[in-house]
């Protein structure tokens, strides 16, 4: 059964930056943009996805019409339940490792098109530190130092 | 003798034997009610200065010209355009509505199908990491053609709603003429529609679409777009 968990304040065509993905520590993902704040200047914000065990992007013109459906839940992120995708991945995740209670298979729908995720829980973050998607290690070569 | 009230604010519209805003060469006034540039041509010329201007902070209006093409303006609507702070860049965008309404070769009047944009063009998209004021530069130098610059749209309605509303503006902005864009019709295309219905949708419009669009970023915020 689909369950709506959270959904965008206002048009996704009102932001600053497009919802992007990008990895964080700790096994976490996150899709983060930049709000446009009423009074000029951007607010950084995230959709942080915990524990996540699989992550998957499908762009709006290769997406089935199933998943275009979705369409009417744009920007609003989306429990699908239980699903076939949900079971593989849980599966897998329980052979190799003690087994993660409660994973969800979560969906939004973005202008690009449809993100997805395997997660245990997920939480909206606004201001969002945008050092975090900017790794440790990523930083320490940017900064000149060696990685090891 | 002038049947419009006029506005305090701008106390020579209260002139009762006063046109055009007291302005008649460089202003028209057919309606009588309110006036605007009688030389789409001196919009270009405020365009051709700004040539280095990014697009990063700004608005497109395309309903000023629209009205003064149509004679249906309503009070207020042109007078307005030349208050804003960003002037010059409405300007710009006008001139390109104006083409969009008399070069249509499918005679199908664009509008936009949503209020606002990110200057950022789409991560996934073909211009991933462009600004709509550095694909229109690139456009302008001939580093970009603008056969490349696809504008996608959908017809609902009578009217054709733009799906790649950061190409259009792109192609407004480097005064590229509708003849030369690269317009293609999405009608029916499952993919395309939903996206149109998202973009509707999420807006709050209807299938008539927008005249107006206000590129997000602006320094004083929100209300840079508010015409009304």
């Amino acid at each position: 059964m689909e369950r709506v968990l959270w959904k965008l304040s206002g048009p996704a065509s009102g932001l600053l930056r497009e919802p992007r993905f990008y990895l964080l520590q700790q096994r976490r993902s996150c899709l983060w943009w930049v709000a446009e704040k009423d009074e000029g200047g951007g607010r950084h914000e995230a959709l942080v996805f915990k524990e996540a065990r699989f992550y998957r992007f499908t762009h709006f013109l290769s997406l089935d019409y199933a998943s275009q459906a979705f369409g009417d839940k744009f920007c609003q992120l989306v429990d699908l339940g239980q699903t076939a995708l949900l079971e593989e991945i849980a599966a897998n995740s329980a052979r190799n490792r003690p087994p993660l209670e409660g994973l969800k298979h979560m969906v939004i729908f973005f202008d690009d098109g449809l993100f997805e995720f395997v997660c245990q829980d997920f939480e909206f973050q606004s201001p969002f530190d945008v050092n975090e998607i900017e790794e440790p290690l990523r930083r320490r070569i940017l900064a000149g130092s060696k990685p090891l | 003798m002038d049947t419009h009230e006029g506005r305090s604010s701008d106390p020579i519209s209260l002139h009762k034997y006063l046109y055009a805003g007291d302005e008649p060469v460089d202003r028209v006034d057919p309606s009588g009610k309110d006036f605007g540039l009688a030389d789409a041509a001196i919009a270009g010329s405020i365009a051709t200065t700004l040539d280095t201007i990014d697009l990063n902070v700004g608005m497109s209006i395309m309903q000023g010209l629209m009205c003064q093409q149509q004679g249906t303006c309503k009070n207020g609507t042109t007078g307005a355009l030349f208050n804003l702070a960003f002037t010059a860049l409405a300007a710009t965008v006008l001139i390109g509505a104006l083409a969009v309404l008399s070069n249509s070769s499918k005679e199908v009047p664009l509008v936009f199908s949503q209020l606002t944009a990110s200057p950022e063009f789409d991560s996934a998209g073909d211009f991933a990491g462009e600004t709509i004021g550095s694909l229109a530069a690139k456009i302008r130098n001939g580093t970009i053609s603008p056969s490349s610059v696809t504008v996608n749209y959908v017809v609902r309605d009578g009217s054709g709603l733009i799906a790649n509303n950061r190409s259009a503006l792109a192609l407004l902005r480097a005064d590229v003429p509708q003849s030369e864009w690269n317009l293609v019709d999405m009608t029916g295309n499952a993919a395309w529609e939903t996206r149109i219905t998202n973009h509707l949708n999420n807006n709050g419009l209807t299938n008539e679409g927008s005249e107006i669009i206000r590129i997000t970023g602006s320094e004083v915020g929100k209300n840079a777009s508010n015409l009304e």
